[in-house]
């Protein structure tokens, strides 16, 4: 026998109802509260709040903790660990000292072993935006946006593998399992709209990174928190009929199922269990119909097709970028439909080899990373520009990370950089944030961050203070835990609020 | 203490006379008041310390450490927080961004406490006498109330009065047939079963339905498969790369098997916790260790990361949590992992009690164990390997012992056979050899070979090679260690191995122009194989894919012989052609150092490994010219090459997945830990701040248990299993037995009378039946002695199980069903849609276990089975009609991150986290998957063959599909209604939409 929804602690109907009336007061009572001050003396109490789902809605609007930034997010995830030394982080000393040592390099083993001479970026960096901020040519329309972006350069992290990164820099934890970003975003939140999954997961078109699933796995939060993956190529499993069902037999079947299950729901008056049974298949009609609508991108302008690059073609590289440009284009029609969450894929596990399909460039960097630059770089920048024009980054947060970043040395006798979780890069644009920005710093050389260190912890605290969320209070209830999206750590980064 | 306070109080006195003594309740008490009280205070007492009651506040917390020492500033802890000189410890502490005190108080309390510390008696204050936890009290039964012939009723009624309330009864014989199928076998009953329940007029029907049931291997099915979500199981590693788990099935096969055996649970809980040391001659109590190791593991931080490093050691630490986490919450619904960085913050649980745990496990690794198969085998293998250990390590009383003369006899039997062995292997004379990726070969004095150089990515030794005339019937290849090679060899690959691909012989006559042709082998064994499929046969089996290689018996030499097809005479002045390929495989590995022979004899034996170099040179000398320690090493060798031989004899073992100190090393980093590791309690979790070292041990908390482990020999890992399995099982510890209860009932009735089954701690729900609980625990103890099955027929024969779900009398007084006024109503799980499709469609496979059911397509190549790669899964066209596909649901190839959509869907565990509890979610994405799956579809279009087999018009047809899927007749409507929808658009999917009723998916 499985749990009952209604006999579960936190998805339980009858208890929603019964506490949602203090539950809600309270609430509201809380925000007049922070709005005098008054919550601040009381703050080192921190109780938890669980927030109350509805299980025939689960993904019903719920009001943050306190006024928030940003109502929306939209992650962009670089996977294989993307170099902040050849993408966004100017280092003039690593140019100057090209070809020699490290200082302490030589005893230093990072992943794959010993450490090669310093190395300069392939690429060279000049001067972008009004606001000059160096940015590499190997994302020069990224560069151009310069302008619109905020950037950590102080990130660390607590790994150097790509499975337990890509976990962390997704969902606080190195370990498999634990709920994701987006789904404590949702489980907090809700989504504002009906008829679409309040959070959605975009793979990549050559497909699902390391960590797969679990970079928007629900974990032990219900699981209606699941993100939902598909992309503009590959449709939401199940979605439709298979082929040889017409749709009036579609139609015909719903017909009956749901005249079979109120019938038997009327056996259990006042049974919401079986009523959100009931609405669980009405949501899934209406994603039927609005999933297509949405992931149907042949709708949209010639000029808009153009713009992202969704009509590259040629070769290899350009089919993969008109690939992930399509994504970029669904991933702005879904913010545009007000889904909560949505995270962007660029990059998949490695097929073919180290570094062929994501950012892992240990041995043949300039040839790799000249792919995934061509990759990431117009489709990103025009969905920011795109975003920006239709005046959604009012309300939505914008951010781009990835596991870690790489060596200013190039691997004994290859030439790629290994891991580096001491330092790296992240940006975040849109609502809520400071921009033009640059927080924190990386030493002399790209290698360890060294101003303002940031940890992925601060990175998700600040994320959910600018959703109105109060990382240290937002939890579930989980084998003896009151668990959170931060464990026991993080700082919200005050200073890059906007 | 009270003395000492009063003396303390008149010293201060004495001396205050200098000046104006601080004093307690002026300038003190309201420091505390002011920054402390609030989590050291009347109300809260973080980490077990509060500053308002004398005794505790000098007496200091959980730490067990005093916080302030008298007439000591400088040495009480209590200044060194408040005065924040580490930032770390400081109180209030930094994060709670509460004021701090002024240099001027933390001055106050300094002077305070140099002074005496003056506390006045009437401050003193008492401390809270604290209950005990409910769950951590001794285990006493209560007596059953009246008003019940089951005492669950009489307790439920009890309580149900109590809070006015009255039961509902009984649920109709059809309802309550379904439900009690499903809640024992996991599957439906079928129509005749159905028929013969409902028609039989014996007043015992019910209760010999339940003994059917529990009877059946099919209980045994659903029951082990609520075990295996306790214990996290699956068949892949989880975490990075994903590894397939090849042998954890044996362990998932054995559960099944307990639960259908009724194992009684306390040697259940001894089996999976040291079956090995308490019951070493029962294979499947070795197979029971799965237990601890079936969660996940992280390949890439054990192996690949180098064994220096922080990573690794922080994985090890990480190991041996989820091992402790493991044990202690599945059998003590404990949350001791709770106290890895700082002591439990709810349930009196130390730090350090939390490290002795993980020294319990200090000595064990999770890796593939050989077990069996049989108890002789089993029995004889762990006599030869005790003899083996102790020949590798050998005593004063073993050295004895080769002096007597009955050993000595036999040393020399084997010198003899060695000798009749060797003779027979002649040495090629080697005329040259070549390497294509251009390594050097240098001849060694014992005649072999040595490869340095460049070490290429592929490379073939080319040996050119004559004897003397003669019959030749087999060629030995011998791979010989060598302190140049890495890990001493044989193999030149940085771990030692290395890859025979292929081993071609060719023979041409002498004369010039002759044509060598190519010699054929029936048959090549070697002394040792990595594997079935890494064996010396894959170098002669024509294909470069495979080959041959000898991981993880490295730095020792190891031997081939190759049989030739067809032995004969060669004349003097033959040429020989050897062609040792290393073609394919991993890139490097070529061997290190070989020498070749040649025999023309049948074969004995098959090959042992050949003696170390020391000891063939000592045995070539003649035995009366050798000295004592000579004579000892070779008694030795002969000793382990015969404990070597019988343990060849024995019929080979099987594999399971479980926890081992025996671990075959994997490349440099993971390795078996040569005596149990030494575990240190680590501040705040951080293996930079490791502090005392800790000894194995088990909990205080527990009452009436001791915390102690009585264990014989600390220096044996197994011993320290075995102590906490007993401490585990002990009569006197109430946590297992009302863990194991309630944990059975929770599955009964959809929630545990504590409703949180692996936390009876302060954060965990409080029981809603303590008396009841406690009775349980102590009849299933002492009564059913153990017994599940017992168990089960208490509960489903009591009025209680079998009350109706329909009733709603009480819900305005007890919404939520806590005091079982009626049933609860449950969804289907997972496995028992998947499994009920399968038997409606006629489809069902009911063999019982062996490897897992693969129910998905890997694309490309094998690339999946030896490392795993997400991106290769392929759920969704994964042909339904399948033979993997038609097995139940518990033998399904569990893959952790990436599951089976539809089981997915349907709240089935993942195998990353623990599952003491699932989840029954309500989803668009399921009720997606029950419209659109292609396996569900599959089993209607099936269903709907079936029904239109037993032909009838579609009123009939419309009657069996009721009666098959929703185990009722139709009512008029209905079948009218799906009479005419299935005319229109077909049988299959009128019966899709009867998966998708309520009344299908709930179970009432």
């Amino acid at each position: 026998m499985a749990i009952p929804e209604r006999i579960h602690p936190f998805l339980n109907r009858r208890a929603f109802l019964r506490h949602s009336a203090t539950a809600l007061s309270g609430m509201a009572l809380a925000q007049l509260l922070s709005r005098d001050g008054l919550l601040a003396a009381e703050s080192s109490r921190k109780p938890p709040i669980r927030p109350q789902i509805d299980p025939a809605n689960p993904n019903a609007v719920r009001a943050p903790h306190f006024p928030p930034r940003a109502k929306q997010v939209l992650m962009i995830f670089s996977a294989g660990g993307c170099s902040h030394l050849d993408t966004f982080d100017y280092k003039p000393e690593l140019i100057k000292r090209h070809g020699q040592p490290l200082p302490g390099g030589d005893k230093l083993v990072t992943f794959q072993g010993a450490q090669g001479a310093l190395n300069q970026s392939p690429w060279a960096f000049r001067p972008r935006g009004q606001c000059g901020k160096m940015i590499s040519e190997l994302v020069p329309r990224l560069g151009e946006l310069a302008d619109e972006m905020c950037f950590l350069h102080s990130l660390t992290g607590k790994t150097n593998t790509h499975g337990p990164g890509e976990n962390f820099m997704n969902t606080g934890f190195t370990l498999d399992g634990f709920p994701s970003l987006g789904a404590w975003t949702t489980y907090a939140l809700g989504s504002a709209n009906d008829n679409l999954p309040a959070y959605v997961a975009i793979p990549d078109p050559r497909g699902v990174p390391q960590s797969a699933g679990n970079c928007w796995n629900p974990g032990f939060l219900p699981a209606a928190f699941q993100g939902t993956d598909f992309n503009a190529t590959k449709p939401l499993r199940n979605l439709a009929r298979p082929a040889g069902i017409s749709p009036e037999k579609d139609r015909a079947t719903r017909e009956f199922i749901a005249q079979l299950n109120r019938h038997h729901s009327a056996h259990y008056p006042g049974d919401t269990e079986l009523a959100a049974r009931i609405s669980s298949y009405e949501l899934a009609a209406h994603m039927q119909l609005s999933v297509p609508a949405v992931s149907d991108i042949s709708t949209e302008p010639a000029h808009i097709l153009r713009s992202y690059g969704a009509d590259a073609t040629g070769n290899r590289t350009q089919e993969i970028k008109a690939g992930y440009a399509r994504n970029c284009i669904l991933a702005r029609r879904l913010i545009e439909q007000g889904v909560r969450f949505v995270q962007l894929f660029n990059g998949a596990y490695q097929v073919g080899g180290e570094g062929t399909s994501n950012w892992d460039g240990h041995k043949v960097l300039k040839d790799q990373y000249t792919v995934h630059g061509e990759v990431l770089d117009q489709p990103t920048a025009a969905l920011l520009a795109d975003l920006k024009q239709r005046g959604l980054l009012q309300d939505t947060l914008v951010v781009w990370c990835t596991e870690f970043g790489r060596m200013p040395t190039f691997q004994a006798g290859a030439s790629g950089r290994d891991h580096n979780p001491a330092g790296f890069t992240a940006w975040l644009a849109g609502a809520g944030v400071k921009a033009p920005f640059s927080f924190g710093a990386t030493d002399e050389f790209g290698y360890k961050a060294v101003e303002k260190i940031a940890t992925v912890y601060d990175f998700h605290a600040t994320i959910l203070q600018i959703l109105g969320l109060d990382h240290e209070r937002l939890s579930f209830y989980h084998n003896g835990i009151e668990r959170r999206l931060t464990d026991v750590h993080g700082e919200v980064l005050r200073e890059i609020l906007a | 203490m009270k003395r000492l306070a009063g003396m303390i109080l008149a010293v201060s006195v004495a001396t205050g006379a200098a000046g104006a003594p601080v004093d307690y309740a002026r300038d003190v008490r309201p420091i505390f008041q002011k920054y402390c009280y609030e989590c050291h205070g009347p109300e809260k007492q973080k980490s077990g310390y509060q500053l308002d009651v004398r005794d505790v506040a000098l007496r200091g917390g959980e730490s067990g450490n005093a916080a302030i020492v008298p007439h000591d500033a400088k040495k009480s802890p209590l200044i060194r927080f408040v005065s924040g000189e580490d930032e770390d410890e400081q109180m209030p502490p930094k994060k709670s961004n509460r004021l701090r005190l002024t240099p001027a108080e933390v001055q106050t309390l300094r002077v305070w406490i140099n002074e005496g510390p003056a506390w006045p008696d009437e401050f003193a204050g008492a401390p809270k006498a604290a209950e005990p936890h409910w769950s951590l009290t001794p285990l006493v039964k209560p007596t059953v109330p009246r008003g019940g012939a089951n005492p669950i009723d009489a307790f439920i009624r009890a309580k149900l009065a109590e809070k006015q309330l009255a039961p509902s009864p009984e649920a109709d014989r059809q309802t309550l047939l379904r439900r009690l199928y499903y809640d024992l076998t996991g599957l439906p009953p079928t129509p005749a079963e159905r028929e013969r329940f409902l028609s039989d007029p014996d007043p015992k029907a019910y209760e010999k339905l339940i003994e059917r049931l529990l009877a059946s291997p099919r209980y045994g099915e659903h029951w082990g498969r609520h075990w295996l979500d306790v214990a996290n199981y699956a068949d892949t590693h989880g975490n990075d790369h994903d590894y397939v788990r090849s042998n954890a099935w044996p362990y998932r096969d054995y559960v099944i098997r307990a639960f259908n055996e009724d194992k009684p649970y306390a040697r259940f809980v001894q089996e999976q916790v040291a079956g090995d040391a308490l019951f070493p001659d029962d294979p499947q109590a070795t197979v029971a260790l799965g237990f601890i190791a079936a969660g996940p593991w992280d390949h890439t931080l054990m192996v690949t990361v180098r064994e220096d490093t922080v990573d690794h050691h922080m994985a090890q630490n990480l190991d041996r949590d989820g091992m402790v986490s493991a044990v202690m919450g599945t059998f003590q619904s404990l949350t001791v992992h709770c106290a890895r960085c700082h002591d439990h913050k709810f349930d009196p649980i130390s730090q350090r009690e939390y490290y002795a745990l993980q020294a319990v496990f200090a000595g064990v690794d999770r890796a593939n164990r050989p077990f069996g198969p049989d108890e002789h085998t089993q029995a004889a293998r762990r006599q030869l390997l005790m003899t083996q250990r102790a020949l590798q390590q050998p005593d004063g009383v073993l050295l004895a012992t080769l002096e007597t003369a009955a050993l000595k006899a036999q040393v020399a039997a084997g010198e003899a056979a060695w000798a009749r062995r060797e003779a027979a292997w002649v040495p090629f004379e080697i005329m040259s050899i070549v390497s294509t990726g251009g390594a050097a070969l240098t001849r060694q004095p014992d005649g072999s070979w040595f490869v340095s150089g460049p070490r290429p990515e592929r490379d073939t030794y080319i040996v050119t090679a004559h004897r003397r005339g003669g019959k030749l019937s087999a060629v030995r290849l011998e791979v010989l260690p060598d302190d140049r090679l890495p890990q001493r060899g044989p193999g030149r690959w940085d771990n030692g191995n290395f890859h025979l691909t292929e081993f071609r012989a060719f023979a041409a006559p002498a004369g010039a122009g002759e044509e060598a042709k190519p010699l054929r082998f029936a048959r090549a064994t070697a002394d040792h194989d990595e594997g079935p499929a890494i064996s010396a046969a894959q170098a002669i089996d024509g294909k470069s894919e495979t080959h041959w290689g000898v991981h993880p018996r490295y730095g020792e030499p190891h031997e081939a012989v190759f049989e030739l097809q067809d032995p004969r005479e060669f004349p003097e002045g033959t040429t020989f052609t050897f062609l040792l390929e290393h073609q394919a495989g991993a890139a490097g590995h070529g061997i290190g150092r070989f020498r070749l022979g040649a025999g023309d004899a049948p074969l004995a034996t098959a090959p042992l490994a050949p003696l170390p170099a020391e000891v063939t040179a000592i045995l070539r000398s003649p035995p009366s010219g050798r000295t004592p320690a000579q004579r000892q090493a070779v008694a030795l060798a002969m000793l382990k090459m015969e404990n070597q031989r019988a343990l060849a004899a024995l019929p080979p073992p099987q594999l399971v997945y479980a926890v081992t100190r025996d671990v075959p090393p994997d490349g440099e980093n993971f390795k078996p830990a040569a005596q149990p590791r030494p575990i240190h309690l680590l501040t705040r979790g951080e293996l930079g701040k490791p502090g005392d070292l800790i000894a194995p041990g088990a909990l205080r908390c527990v009452a009436g248990m001791p915390p102690e482990l009585v264990i014989a020999d600390v220096s044996d890992e197994s011993a320290r299993r075995a102590a906490l399995a007993y401490w585990l099982t002990d009569e006197r510890n109430a946590l297992s037995w009302r863990s194991i209860v309630n944990r059975i009932w929770s599955y009964h009735f959809g929630r545990g009378l504590c409703d949180t089954p692996n936390d009876f701690g302060k954060m965990g729900g409080a029981p809603s039946h303590r008396e009841l609980l406690d009775w349980l625990a102590v009849w299933f103890r002492d009564e059913a002695k153990g017994s599940l099955k017992a168990l089960h027929q208490l509960i489903v024969t009591s009025e209680t199980w079998k009350q109706t779900t329909l009733a709603n009398h009480g819900t305005a007084r007890d919404g939520d069903n806590r005091w079982l006024w009626r049933q609860n109503r449950a969804r289907l799980s997972g496995e028992e849609i998947r499994d009920t499709l399968l038997v409606l469609s006629g489809q069902l496979d009911l063999t019982m276990g062996g490897p897992p059911a693969v129910q998905f397509n890997s694309h490309g190549d094998a690339t999946f089975m030896s490392g795993g790669n997400p991106a290769f899964l392929d759920y969704q066209h994964f042909d339904p009609d399948a033979p993997a596909a038609r097995r139940r649901a518990v033998y399904r190839f569990l893959f952790r991150t990436v599951p089976d959509p539809f089981m997915d869907a349907l709240d089935c565990p993942d195998g990353s986290l623990f599952t003491p509890v699932r989840g029954a979610s309500t989803t668009a994405q399921q009720a997606l998957a029950m419209l659109n799956d292609p396996f569900l579809i599959r089993q209607c279009e099936h269903l709907a063959d079936r029904l239109a087999a037993s032909g009838g018009e579609p009123g009939s047809q419309a009657e069996s599909a009721f009666q098959l899927v929703l185990q009722r007749g139709a009512r008029a409507p209905e079948r009218a209604a799906f009479a005419t929808y299935l005319q229109r658009h077909g049988l299959a999917n009128a019966c899709q939409w009867l998966f998708n009723s309520s009344e299908f998916l709930y179970l009432d």
